[in-house]
């Protein structure tokens, strides 16, 4: 897994960097009624959006649990998208207001904690807006190009010069231990 | 007016009225130096002869809701509590979420000046950072048990002299704030490494109710069970946001951390966003809409694309 | 029932050293090139056994380490195996890293003869491969309290703050820098050899220093508690209903567990994500509701039940099974526990109950 040195600013220099090394894993949550119906219909228009997603559908925005995010991010993923329909337009009336509330808050728990902002996005798209989901879909990818690889849960390397103290530091008394299953984890994480 | 409640207490004991007396007492400790010391801790009383053992002092800090949704004094009749002003909040959002019976409930409002900070067990010689906003310039508390709430309100203040105020909560956040966001991040790595997932936290708190946990499930198994950094994150992350909009601020978590986590930290600032995007304040009232079973049309939804 | 599970820790005949501070800093400066040392080290308040590359990161101060010596041979989480399928079928790695030298500095008497029972127990009915492996490849240097902290009760349970049991060699602050070094087993005699010009022959004043101190310190130490009466009431009172009034406060926290040197109780658990996973050995804690609950059954649904069966295992169980007590009198428990509750305090309460029954009938049974 290596940084890429100089990131891409523009997605259509996104799709020929296909040779470098890192590409991001960005997991998308879309609602089956608007965003998934949205992602389809920029599908059968032909328009082109990068790759990087990996797209999950669920009933309605709703249903995502902050679980499922926090989740994404422990098993490999560099950036998280969740998708549902605009207020109002819920296919089960209120479940994307609930949503909201859940997600506003998630996002700045997370970003307290110190998550780079660049990683996590919300979006409303309709069934009807195949380019605007083209649109999302490119800037998140951007951003998370931006922000690189995720590895806040490897183990912290801590130099003598870091002000941040040394933690109990647990990887020092089984000598391989954290780094073996770290290495295992990331390996079954990311390819 | 504390030998009044004893009284009371010990006739309730004694008719039936109530079964049983959690409340804050001192108990003798051996110490390796061979001398005796006093600890204040809660105390569990069935009998009229122990009441005389209750005591109200700065160093009652422990928030004995808690043991109200604790599956073993669920048995034990009438429950007779005494509770701080702060620890009442506590008492509302269990209302709020049906945990308990308000008539299961005798409830001895405490009129309090601030506790102490206690941290790894030890006291730290000064005001819980919790206290500083709370109390008035006459050193009172400013939150009251009014008699609405409470079965019995005892105005009599705990003795001695104003200990010196700690660092207030919301200044650390604030410094905390400022850091960019690698160093936060490195931050809580350095901290939850630390964490042994003794659940310390989770059990005193009294939010903390669920019979069966998130972090105790295996199939489909969310948060890792092992204390490695992912593990442990997600906990911590979890942990929080489960209070968010129901975390009352008692400061439990942090006092009874083994490893001096600062818990309180994400609390406090789930606490301020809480009220500063929905106006929410937890523990109010018994009887507002839990935070998260409600909306409102013109949330703020600026950060969604 | 006696068990004739031998310790094959070597002990020697007890050489008695001196040494001085600069000399035990310029050992640990050597060792540090061949393998790995670890000491209390303070940090972020709290203090912990941690890996050192200088003598000068060692906490040389009074205080017991918050964490106690047990992890450094039963960590809390390690891998016992990783899997992972593969097109030829499934491998299965072992970590198999336990192999290196390590020397562990300044740990109290307490924790070292913690491990001698939990030695015990890794090497019963099942030898653990992972345990004894570091137990094996590691020489431990205690070093005695001679300012016991306010919670410690070692000498109530017959231990002394001079123990010399679970260490190979024993330092003893006698005199400003200058250590007196009991030197106990095979490991520690290996040491000593190989830095035998940093030792000098202790001189008989400062041996006898060395007892005026241990007599000075255990005079105002808690006297020792019946243990013996304790276990005979334990075996006939599993039911008593005093039992439910001890436990009384307890929250169901791990921390007094998790605190303790001899608490040894793990759980397994296999984490995989895709194609591979691992199998983690973690600690686990009686005090917790889910450590007995089965699909169909749980023996101890409430909180006092599990606080009785902390307590049985620390004095009835654990003697039943290797005739020793599972307590060294740390203190960890009783400082640290949310609720304060007090190991001595529940032993005092039980010596009432033996005092109650011998004087006569019970007054305050419950209906």
């Amino acid at each position: 897994m290596k940084k890429i040195k100089d990131k891409p600013q523009e997605s259509e220099d996104l799709l020929l960097e296909k040779d470098r090394l890192w590409q991001p894993r960005i997991v998308a949550f879309l609602c089956n009624w608007c965003s998934y119906a949205g992602a389809d219909l920029a599908g059968t228009s032909r328009i082109k959006y990068n790759p990087q997603i990996r797209i999950i559908r669920v009933p309605c925005s709703g249903r995502v649990n902050p679980l499922f995010i926090l989740r994404a991010f422990i098993d490999g993923a560099d950036g998280v998208l969740v998708s549902g329909c605009h207020p109002g337009d819920c296919h089960y009336s209120t479940g994307n207001y609930f949503a909201r509330r859940k997600f506003a808050l998630l996002k700045r728990l997370i970003e307290f904690c110190g998550m780079d902002e660049r990683r996590i996005h919300f979006s409303w798209v309709s069934a009807a807006e195949g380019s605007k989901w083209s649109q999302v879909v490119n800037d998140v990818v951007n951003a998370v190009y931006q922000a690189g690889p995720f590895t806040g849960f490897d183990l912290p390397v801590f130099s003598k010069e870091t002000e941040i103290e040394t933690p109990a530091d647990l990887c020092k008394q089984g000598p391989e231990r954290f780094a073996y299953s770290i290495d295992l984890m990331s390996r079954t994480g990311k390819k | 007016m504390m030998d009044d409640l004893k009284t009371r207490l010990k006739e309730m004991l004694t008719s039936g009225a109530i079964g049983m007396v959690i409340g804050y007492g001192q108990k003798e400790i051996y110490m390796a130096d061979g001398s005796r010391e006093y600890r204040t801790c809660p105390v569990f009383l069935s009998r009229d002869t122990e009441i005389d053992r209750l005591v109200w002092n700065r160093h009652c800090v422990q928030n004995l809701v808690t043991y109200l949704t604790k599956e073993e004094y669920k048995e034990s009749g009438k429950i007779a509590l005494m509770v701080k002003p702060c620890d009442l909040k506590a008492i509302h959002v269990l209302e709020q979420e049906k945990q308990i019976d308000r008539k299961r409930l005798f409830i001895i409002g405490l009129t309090c000046k601030g506790v102490m900070a206690e941290k790894m067990g030890i006291d730290e010689g000064h005001l819980a950072g919790k206290c500083i906003k709370c109390l008035d310039s006459s050193g009172k508390s400013s939150a009251v048990c009014t008699p609405d709430e409470a079965d019995i309100v005892i105005e009599t203040l705990p003795d001695g002299d104003m200990p010196p105020k700690g660092k207030d909560i919301s200044s650390d956040l604030e410094g905390f704030e400022k850091m960019p966001s690698e160093k936060r991040w490195a931050f809580w790595q350095n901290q939850f490494l630390k964490c042994l997932r003794c659940y310390a936290c989770r059990s005193a708190c009294p939010m903390c109710y669920c019979e069966q946990c998130i972090c105790d499930m295996s199939r489909p198994q969310w948060i890792d069970k092992s204390p490695h950094l992912k593990g442990n994150f997600l906990f911590h992350i979890v942990r929080a946001f489960h209070l968010t909009g129901r975390c009352v601020g008692c400061g439990e978590c942090e006092r009874v951390c083994p490893m001096g986590i600062p818990l309180m930290l994400i609390n406090q600032k789930m606490i301020d966003t809480v009220k500063d995007l929905y106006g929410y304040e937890s523990g109010k009232d018994p009887e507002q809409a839990p935070l998260l079973s409600q909306f409102k049309m013109d949330d703020d939804q600026s950060f969604i694309k | 029932m006696q068990t004739t599970i031998e310790t094959d820790i070597k002990q020697v005949e007890t050489m008695n050293k001196q040494i001085s501070k600069k000399a035990i800093d310029a050992i640990i400066s050597e060792l540090t090139e061949g393998c790995q040392i670890f000491a209390p080290v303070v940090q972020d308040g709290i203090k912990l056994y941690k890996q050192i590359e200088s003598p000068e990161q060692i906490n040389w101060g009074h205080g017991n380490c918050h964490r106690s010596l047990k992890e450094l041979f039963f960590p809390i989480t390690e891998p016992v195996f990783s899997f992972r399928q593969t097109r030829k079928g499934i491998q299965i790695e072992t970590p198999g890293n336990h192999n290196k030298k390590r020397v562990v500095i300044g740990a109290r008497p307490c924790d070292c003869n913690a491990l001698s029972i939990t030695d015990k127990v890794f090497k019963w009915d099942y030898e653990d491969e992972l345990y004894l492996s570091f137990r094996e490849n590691t020489l431990i240097i205690g070093v005695s309290c001679i300012q016991p902290e306010p919670f410690c009760f070692c000498t109530a349970l017959n231990l002394s703050p001079f123990d010399e049991t679970g260490s190979d060699i024993l330092l003893t602050e006698t005199g400003k820098g200058i250590y007196h070094a009991n030197i106990i087993t095979e490991k520690g005699v290996a040491l000593f050899e190989r830095f035998k010009e940093h030792f000098t022959e202790a001189s008989p004043d400062q041996s006898a220093r060395k007892d005026a101190m241990l007599k000075d310190i255990v005079s105002k130490m808690p006297a020792p508690f019946p243990m013996q009466d304790i276990k005979t009431w334990l075996d006939k009172n599993f039911d008593h209903p005093v039992w439910e009034e001890i436990a009384l406060g307890c929250i169901g926290c791990g921390t007094c567990t998790y605190l303790c040197p001899t608490c040894h109780c793990f759980d397994i658990t296999d984490e995989s994500r895709g194609y591979a996973g691992e199998r983690l050995r973690n600690w686990d804690s009686c005090a917790f509701g889910h450590f007995t609950q089965m699909p169909a059954h749980q023996p101890r649904p409430l909180q006092w039940q599990r606080f009785r069966q902390r307590v049985m295992h620390k004095f009835k169980y654990y003697i039943d099974r290797f005739s020793r007590l599972a307590c060294v009198g740390c203190g960890r428990c009783r400082s640290l526990c949310p609720a304060g509750k007090d190991t001595v305090e529940v032993i005092q309460t039980l010596q009432k109950q033996i005092d109650l029954a011998e004087t006569g009938p019970k007054t305050n049974k419950k209906g």
